[in-house]
């Protein structure tokens, strides 16, 4: 997909554990963690929205549009 | 009581559909050793063809020279209709268990339906094409070609039935992958 989750990036930044992020968005462990580890195919506006209010982040943090390769070809 | 699930009507459908594959399976074995089994025992044994207007019954060991024929579109039927519930009872089985959606069941439809209209025009063939002529010169009866159009029906539906499930599935495990 081009669409990246910077999810680790911005959690290591604010120093915050995917547990203790998990419970204050209040989404489950493996829910957070198949966004992190770029295997979500959508995510909810209310997830963004509370991960983006916990984080003290936009969107556009955590989420970047990368160009593939076989797309510039 | 729920439709699907544990303890549900489809559950039940699942048991009633395994048994009855069983069955099928003990006939179409019985049957295959017909043949084989003493003459004297078999008195009772006789087979329905039924193709367009009449229907036809055969003693297989007193009846004409096309038991046989008769006898292997008994079989190639028989068979058809055991693999038919073996498939049903494959796509009950996780919707007895809560998951109608399951992956394996779109393939396992268009099977069915395959099977449901590739018996059928076996059928037809041998009655039309077979039992026809050996019939006539006889024992009088007559076959007329007659295609199963019900069979057909119900394998096109059966084939657009596997294209929902297809997209329920591609549906499900997107929904499961939405955060």
């Amino acid at each position: 997909m081009g669409i990246r989750v910077h999810l680790d990036r911005v959690m290591l930044e604010r120093g915050i554990s995917l547990t203790e992020l998990a419970s204050r968005v209040g989404i489950t462990m493996a829910n957070l963690s198949i966004l992190k580890s770029n295997k979500a195919k959508a995510i909810r506006f209310t997830t963004l929205e509370a991960l983006c209010k916990e984080l003290h982040c936009a969107p556009g943090d955590i989420l970047k549009h990368e160009i593939r390769a076989e797309e510039t070809e | 009581m729920n439709l699907i699930g544990p303890k549900s009507i489809a559950s039940i459908l699942h048991l009633v559909v395994k048994v009855a594959f069983f069955l099928a399976v003990a006939r179409v074995l019985l049957l295959s050793i017909a043949p084989l089994l003493p003459y004297g025992n078999l008195r009772y044994v006789s087979f329905s063809v039924r193709s367009g207007p009449l229907d036809v019954y055969f003693d297989m060991f007193r009846g004409t020279e096309a038991r046989w024929w008769i006898w292997a579109m008994e079989l190639v039927s028989r068979s058809c209709h055991a693999v038919v519930l073996y498939l049903l009872m494959l796509i009950l089985a996780p919707v007895g268990a809560g998951e109608p959606f399951d992956p394996k069941t779109p393939s396992r439809l268009r099977m069915m339906g395959c099977v449901v209209v590739i018996g059928s025009l076996l059928r037809t063939v041998f009655c039309g094409a077979l039992l026809n002529w050996w019939t006539v010169t006889e024992s009088g009866a007559h076959f007329s070609w007659e295609i199963d159009f019900d069979a057909i029906f119900m394998g096109i539906v059966l084939v657009v039935l596997a294209e929902a499930f297809s997209r329920g599935y591609a549906l499900k495990s997107e929904s499961e992958l939405t955060v």
